[in-house]
């Protein structure tokens, strides 16, 4: 059963800041001052967007299903309770877990709505908002619900930002990646004018998400481990030692982008080199971040504290 | 902004370092109970308090007592008190002297479980 928890977590933390992180991308680095060669670029981006869109909404409600059905069984202690209807209805009305999974999967349902309603003027915003929802929610279950009162606002709504950053930088490498693909493969340089647009925002905004990102996850680490000692000692701490060193190898690899490559995309004429660079560069960041995904999704089901104390 | 972002993550580092911070202790373990683990006591007691180390669910916490042949004698499911959500109580029928077993299942609101069992002992 701990498999199918760690999938279905997996699977649902990589669809929602997906989408998230492609919606945003859509706003911040697509959405302004827009010249009209880039606003082909807008009409083949959101083309592409909206598939992707599709395929994260139905994988967000897929595994919001199996996670639902996954944690009843784990609740209930025993798999065969997650065909049960009334240990599923227990599980989704008479716990905090269900009554916040409740609403994940109800913005779950209205996300891939919005995906097939193709007519519909405002649904990019419908998206934007329900992917928010969907990557806000996630905060509000799992280890930061421990603590109680006021401390545990804080644990939440820090998961909170923490989880919106990571959207906005994890998901926006999947656009990103996207763009300089196009900028590297297609002919003439139409393409490589985008890039050079709209990396330098993609950058800003990175800044802003590495910060927030540095400064949550430091604080749940001093909520969920403590101590130094606690991070090395303790099979939680140690993996989530991993998980900082992941976070770390993308935060190098994203300085030298912006150092090294991007000077170079905006200044060289003959930019494919730098183009191709940079695309690898990106591609191998998105691979430590989902690497990351798959840590944190391990990480939910262990106990933070490996105290276990009887008086 | 950028240098403001990367202040204002610098002192929110620092606060957090400066103040520390209170480890939350996720799932729910037994703290102590009433009557105590392991303990003898002189008359038999009418319930069994167990407080958790964190909030408990309702819906998925259970708990038994059981007598030296394994008997239940527990009157009725345990309960969680609605204004301490850490404690668990189960109400016993009327005990003679002898070694009982607690044993418990515990939901924390973090959808964690943990089971245990701990004996008392009433004097003869």
């Amino acid at each position: 059963m701990a498999e199918v928890l760690i999938v279905s977590r997996f699977l649902q933390f990589a669809a929602v800041i997906v989408v998230f992180g492609c919606g945003a991308f859509r706003v911040y680095g697509l959405g302004i001052d827009m010249t009209a060669t880039a606003g082909d670029a807008l009409t083949t981006f959101d083309a592409w967007f909206w598939r992707v869109a599709m395929f994260g909404s139905i994988l967000a409600l897929l595994s919001a299903l199996s996670l639902m059905l996954a944690t009843t069984a784990n609740m209930a202690g025993s798999a065969s309770a997650a065909l049960d209807p009334d240990t599923i209805s227990k599980m989704l009305f008479a716990t905090s877990f269900g009554r916040v999974w409740c609403w994940h999967l109800v913005f779950a349902v209205l996300a891939l709505g919005v995906c097939l309603a193709q007519r519909v003027r405002w649904r990019m915003t419908a998206i934007l908002v329900l992917s928010l929802l969907l990557l806000v929610s996630l905060g509000l279950v799992g280890h930061a619900v421990e603590g109680q009162g006021v401390a545990r606002l804080v644990h939440q709504t820090n998961q909170m930002v923490h989880l919106l950053a990571a959207g906005l930088w994890l998901g926006g490498l999947v656009p990103l990646a996207w763009l300089l693909e196009r900028a590297r493969s297609a002919s003439g340089t139409a393409w490589i004018s985008v890039a050079r647009e709209v990396v330098p925002r993609f950058s800003q905004m990175g800044y802003a998400a590495v910060a927030l990102l540095a400064a949550t996850g430091a604080l749940n680490t001093l909520l969920l481990v403590g101590s130094a000692q606690a991070l090395v000692g303790t099979p939680y701490g140690r993996l989530l030692g991993l998980k900082i060193l992941l976070f770390l190898a993308m935060v190098t690899l994203a300085l030298f982008n912006r150092f090294r490559l991007l000077p170079r995309l905006c200044s060289e004429a003959q930019a494919s080199a730098v183009v191709a660079a940079l695309a690898r560069s990106v591609l191998f960041e998105q691979g430590l971040g989902f690497a990351i995904l798959v840590v944190v999704s391990v990480l939910g089901t262990w106990p933070p504290a490996m105290h276990h104390h009887v008086g | 902004m950028v240098k403001h972002w990367l202040i204002v993550a610098a002192a929110v580092l620092a606060g957090a370092v400066i103040f520390g911070a209170p480890t939350v202790q996720a799932h729910a373990f037994l703290d102590h109970a009433n009557p105590a683990v392991g303990s003898t006591v002189p008359t038999a007691p009418e319930t069994v308090t167990m407080w958790f180390t964190q909030e408990l669910e309702p819906a998925f916490t259970t708990a038994t007592v059981t007598d030296a042949s394994g008997n239940n004698v527990d009157a009725g499911p345990a309960r969680i008190d609605p204004k301490d959500p850490t404690e668990l109580r189960v109400a016993l029928k009327k005990l003679s002297p002898g070694t009982y077993t607690v044993s418990w299942r515990a939901l924390s609101v973090d959808t964690h479980t943990t089971t245990g069992h701990f004996t008392f002992e009433i004097k003869p």
